[in-house]
């Protein structure tokens, strides 16, 4: 039996995962407690969070596993320069640079940051700690594996079996040939911040139509083997773990939008053709999924999926592989992206020390937990009113009911990059007035990006396709909102008629709010955005969930069983 | 001194293990190039730590 | 200092599209305080003192998007694209320095930059633009009080006028080493730069031999390889 805590860093989303005698015990991204957004750093406050939700000092831990391979990540990054000499002059110095004065070095510093001895401080494969932070967390016994992202140390794409405690690979494809890297690419392109704006463009896409398919097809080419090639001329340098687009793309598909210029898809047609291009680097990487997910059916014989890495935080494509890909089952963790490999590289550092699997992942809510004692006194500093409340639930239904926008912080933090009811700000799903509200003077995004809803589990087909499913609880797939209930749900309805759906099972807080929106209102569905400001990482503890609130137009704050408002109340 | 010691420590072993790594993978041929870019890397751990945003300072130039 | 901006204040502010960068760069500066701010909010040990470092943080909020959105404002005067949002680091000033050295490293911000935007708001008015003027003097209202609380809560915490003027000793010390660090860092990296960039063109050869002998490799890899 043993204590692994497993590490990412240093390139987005830095995070820690704890496991403890094959039990997953606490799993937090850096972001939460640095309060940088995707901060890049080393996980020191994550680590040391969740030593102290295991109630562990860093001595006691017999393994920390590093989620990826620095020597073989340089050898890539050099090997990428010199192919593409000479047009990556400009990169040279700055790519060897991160390596060279930093990266090289993690094993040691991240023993030195815990004072562990070196040789407790051990490296895994990127894509491995990606398939591991799937499969051994779903409900499969035996499931394929399939993990996308940008790129590890030269792995780009890789195909699993999984089967009890093992993971063995059955293929993989090399960068510079990347379906993140081309969704990233052009994400800049469409004058988005990268590892931000995957999700903008995702939410564009259903404002457009795929009419660029035959400019694509020099972007990227599927094969028949379920393999894909990108079209690497009209990208620029190939440094790093970036993918800029080069002149020729511009070429092709015209100037690129430059960043922070407000949308207008309804006025402006060059905003509507950016849309039908994001409609069909869609559509493409869809296609590509699905050509990669029904190989890795042949290849393994699975009748089960489970996708990891950056692309599998792609919710829409999720959900066409449900459908298509011609699996019973397809499972992706929250935390799909970097942060969920710190737990993968944990669970491989457990099961290799000969731990059990752990039980499959029931709830995202993995971070520390929030002090409503800590509230009230900042509170009291701030000049904010508070009381206690005997019924939670019955308060955030009828302030709902009202058109209320509520801050709902329960429990321990969620693991992954959405809310799922630890640290939401919950309204009524009906009405677009409500979304556009929030979008325009809360959250501040751009006007088509939709906001998701949060449902009973027992009842989300009455309301929702496909719904419920083992993607549903942590809302990693959208499903069709039935046409009858389109009404009472329009605030969560995109405009392509799906929501990114959460289903929300027996026990814990929010369950118990849809029950008491249900019984108000006859809908158990709640609008459910993530508890941030623009540009922040979401609410962790208390200070910041007092912070949102005074910086913010809402209504109200709850903190366990604690009113904050305003006003009186 | 003595943490300083076992840090330098670590970092030669750490150069050890990348120089054993490139070996391995017979990448000889990247081997100078490997020492040269690891000397370039010193300088930049020297200076290294320092964020390129500084809070509560407004660039005067 | 203060004559050092004077000095070259009309000459940088004048310069093509380098206000609007100028901007862009405080409201970058405003971002990283409001992240150190914050993260002090949740390490004091004073509930009193958190609440007075939140608000400054979300003033510091406020401060980022006023400037960010003068910046975007005086590029689209100038015929250019915003630079986007002001993404900032922090230098996790509370743990480094404690909170006496903090509160006196921010004191002497403040009043830095308050000392610097009476100049700058001068400027614009006497230029005529009274938009950019009204930004720098509605950020200074803020920043009279932020070098108002820092110094009186630094005379609490220090435990008096005495310890609280070496703290602020300390912190004018320790700010010279970081612009001397940041010097250096400046022409080391530029030495850097120069070096590889001939090493580049020095390796030319192995490029183009790894270029032929050893492509990028398409389509399906088998497993364990790299």
């Amino acid at each position: 039996m043993a204590a692994v805590l497993g590490i990412s860093g240093y390139y987005h989303d830095a995070a820690a995962a704890l496991v403890v005698d094959g039990r997953v015990v606490a799993a937090m991204q850096e972001e939460r407690f640095s309060r940088i957004k995707n901060d890049a750093g080393l996980p020191r406050r994550a680590a040391q969070a969740c030593l102290a939700a295991g109630g562990l000092a860093a001595a006691d831990l017999d393994q920390v596993v590093f989620y990826e391979q620095p020597f073989a990540k340089l050898e890539r990054v050099l090997m990428s320069l010199l192919r593409t000499f000479p047009r990556s002059l400009r990169q040279f110095p700055r790519a060897l640079a991160a390596q060279l004065g930093q990266k090289i070095w993690v094993l040691d510093q991240i023993a030195e940051m815990l004072d562990v001895p070196r040789d407790r401080v051990t490296a895994t494969e990127h894509h491995r700690a990606h398939a591991a932070s799937a499969f051994f967390v779903s409900p499969f016994a035996r499931a394929a594996v399939l993990t996308v992202d940008g790129v590890g140390e030269a792995t780009s794409t890789a195909l699993w079996r999984g089967d009890g405690d093992r993971l063995d690979c059955v293929g993989r494809i090399e960068f510079p040939h990347s379906l993140g890297l081309l969704y990233a690419g052009l994400t800049a392109y469409l004058g988005f911040e990268v590892n931000e704006g995957e999700y903008k463009v995702m939410g564009l896409a259903a404002f457009g139509a795929p009419r660029f398919r035959d400019e694509f097809a020099r972007l990227v080419q599927l094969h028949g083997d379920g393999s894909f090639e990108l079209g690497l001329d009209y990208f620029g340098h190939l440094a790093d773990a970036e993918l800029g687009f080069g002149p020729r793309l511009e070429a092709l598909l015209g100037p690129r939008r430059p960043p922070g210029k407000p949308w207008d898809l309804e006025h402006s047609a060059e905003d509507r053709r950016y849309a039908d291009i994001a409609a069909t680097l869609q559509a493409v990487t869809e296609d590509a999924l699905l050509a990669l997910a029904r190989e890795a059916g042949r290849r393994t014989g699975a009748d089960a999926l489970c996708l990891a890495g950056g692309v599998a935080l792609n919710a829409v494509a999720n959900a066409r592989l449900r459908r298509e890909a011609g699996f019973a089952r397809v499972f992706v963790q929250p935390a799909a992206g970097d942060a969920g490999a710190a737990l993968g590289a944990a669970l491989l550092g457990a099961l290799g020390r000969g731990d059990p699997r752990p039980a499959p992942l029931a709830s995202a809510a993995l971070g520390t937990a929030i002090s409503a004692a800590e509230a009230q006194a900042l509170a009291e500093q701030l000049g904010l009113r508070w009381r206690r409340l005997d019924d939670v639930p019955a308060e955030v239904a009828t302030r709902i009911a009202a058109g209320q926008l509520v801050a709902f912080c329960q429990g321990r933090f969620e693991w992954g990059p959405r809310a799922l009811g630890q640290r939401s700000l919950l309204a009524a799903p009906s009405s677009p007035a409500t979304r556009d509200r929030i979008n325009r003077v809360v959250k501040r995004r751009e006007p088509f990006r939709p906001f998701a809803p949060a449902v009973l589990a027992d009842r989300a087909g009455e309301l929702f396709a496909d719904a419920p499913s083992d993607l549903t609880p942590f809302m990693t797939t959208v499903c069709p909102v039935r046409a009858e209930r389109a009404a009472a749900l329009g605030a969560v309805t995109h405009v392509d008629g799906t929501a990114r759906v959460q289903t929300v099972a027996a026990g814990g807080a929010l369950h118990a709010v849809l029950d008491a929106v249900g019984d108000a209102t006859g809908v158990p569905v709640v609008l459910n955005t993530s508890l941030n400001g623009p540009g922040e990482p979401i609410v962790a503890a208390a200070t910041e969930a007092v912070a949102f609130l005074v910086a913010h137009p809402i209504d109200a704050l709850i903190v366990e069983d604690l009113l904050l408002t305003r006003e009186a109340t | 001194m003595s943490r300083w010691l076992a840090r330098l420590g670590r970092r030669l072993r750490t150069v050890g293990g990348l120089i054993a790594h490139f070996a391995r993978r017979q990448r000889f041929v990247l081997l100078p190039l490997l020492l040269v870019l690891l000397v370039a890397g010193l300088l930049l751990l020297a200076t290294g730590g320092l964020s390129y945003v500084a809070p509560f300072v407004y660039a005067i130039f | 200092m203060r004559w050092l901006v004077r000095l070259v204040t009309p000459i940088v502010w004048r310069i093509p599209g380098h206000a609007g960068r100028k901007l862009h760069g405080f409201a970058r500066a405003e971002e990283g305080s409001r992240i150190d701010l914050l993260q002090a909010a949740r390490q004091t040990p004073s509930v009193v003192r958190r609440a007075r470092y939140l608000r400054h943080a979300l003033d510091e909020t406020r401060h980022a998007a006023m400037f960010a959105r003068a910046s975007a404002r005086l590029r689209r005067d100038d015929g250019r694209p915003p630079l986007g949002p002001p993404v900032a680091d922090t230098e996790e000033l509370f743990e480094r320095l404690g909170e006496v050295g903090f509160l006196a490293f921010v004191h002497r911000g403040e009043r830095r930059g308050r000392q610097q935007f009476e100049i700058y708001r001068d400027h614009f008015a006497r230029r005529g633009d009274a938009r950019t003027a009204a930004i720098f003097e509605a950020i200074l209202a803020d920043e009279r009080q932020h070098e108002g609380y820092t110094r009186e809560v630094l005379v609490e915490v220090a435990g008096g006028e005495r310890p609280a003027r070496a703290a602020l000793r300390r912190a004018a010390r320790w700010e010279a080493w970081r612009t001397w660090r940041r010097a250096g860092r400046f022409v080391v990296e530029r030495l850097y730069t120069v070096a590889m960039m001939a090493l580049y063109v020095a390796i030319a050869p192995l490029a183009l031999a790894v270029r032929r002998l050893q492509p990028a490799r398409r389509g399906w890899l088998p497993p364990g390889e790299d």
